[in-house]
């Protein structure tokens, strides 16, 4: 799920390198941290947090399939 | 511009060297031929081929652009179910991007929501690297058909229904891609009249026979 993120971030941002993915795994839930650079934020988080709401959707259809719960973070 | 004329022989040999000027391959390049070589009329007038050639950007080729998209889709959804592939299909509207795997489900979500989530990204990635780009619907088991279809149906049902009561009726809130639809199914029914009604994400479309006051009367709040 770490690698579905950091693959979709890149995606979308002007600086694929500056893309960090970090997950913290619970019990039950992770959370899968996200870092991009600073001009990029405003990509990955887009009009009215549409991109980012994007990304969770689809995080969520991944959590679906491992059945484990993943919560994204975008870290700035 | 990264325009260039080149006289040759042959086109293929113009192209060759149009190639070499530019330090490319004919993948990047525009061509138009001015003057065909060929032919035994140019034999005779010993005329030469001429060609027009034009560096299109490395990567707003088209052809590219879709086989990397394509890529791309295929790697984002592998991550989510490794069986999974993605086939690509050409349509004269752009390209369709179509996910296979076991589990259709899994890829469209509740009301279509992963669906619309893919290919909400895909917009922006292809707006961010390819803008030129043809473009690109992404499908999982058929299911843009079958909703047209459910659309077009639900438009059929509420439309007798409003003869049947002589009143108007409406939809529930829809996307404005799906409003189109249904009033795009109803047009040629002379008897109705479509109207979209309400603001933003809760705009539906209002089905009523014609000559009836229903309509302005269930219109009005």
């Amino acid at each position: 799920m770490k690698e579905l993120v950091k693959y979709i971030a890149q995606a979308l941002v002007d600086n694929p390198d500056a893309v960090v993915v970090s997950e913290v795994e619970g019990e039950q839930t992770s959370v899968i941290e996200l870092r991009v650079a600073k001009e990029d934020l405003g990509k990955i988080i887009g009009k009215h947090g549409r991109t980012a709401q994007s990304i969770r959707t689809i995080l969520s259809a991944a959590s679906a399939k491992n059945k484990k719960r993943a919560v994204l973070e975008i870290v700035e | 511009m990264h325009t260039i004329e080149v006289e040759a022989k042959s086109v293929k040999e113009a192209i060759a060297i149009a190639c070499e000027r530019f330090h490319t391959t004919e993948h990047n390049l525009s061509i138009e031929i001015i003057q065909d070589g060929s032919g035994i009329f140019s034999l005779f007038s010993g005329k030469k081929a001429k060609i027009r050639a034009t560096k299109v950007a490395a990567g707003s080729d088209n052809h590219n652009a879709a086989a990397i998209l394509r890529e791309t889709l295929e790697r984002i959804v592998r991550c989510i179910d490794p069986d999974a592939s993605v086939e690509m299909l050409s349509r004269n509207d752009g390209i369709v991007l179509h996910i296979v795997s076991a589990d259709n489900a899994l890829f469209i979500g509740k009301q279509g929501q992963t669906l619309e989530a893919f290919q909400y990204l895909f917009n922006k990635i292809k707006m961010n690297r390819f803008k030129d780009a043809p473009h690109v619907t992404i499908d999982a088991g058929e299911y843009r058909q079958r909703h047209i279809d459910s659309l077009i149906s639900m438009a059929r049902r509420l439309s007798q229904r409003a003869k049947q009561r002589n009143s108007a009726v409406s939809t529930g809130p829809l996307a404005p891609a799906d409003r189109r639809i249904i009033h795009l199914a109803l047009k040629d029914d002379e008897n109705l009249v479509t109207r979209s009604k309400g603001d933003g994400y809760l705009r539906r479309v209002t089905i009523a026979p014609k000559n009836t006051s229903s309509f302005k009367q269930r219109s009005e709040p």
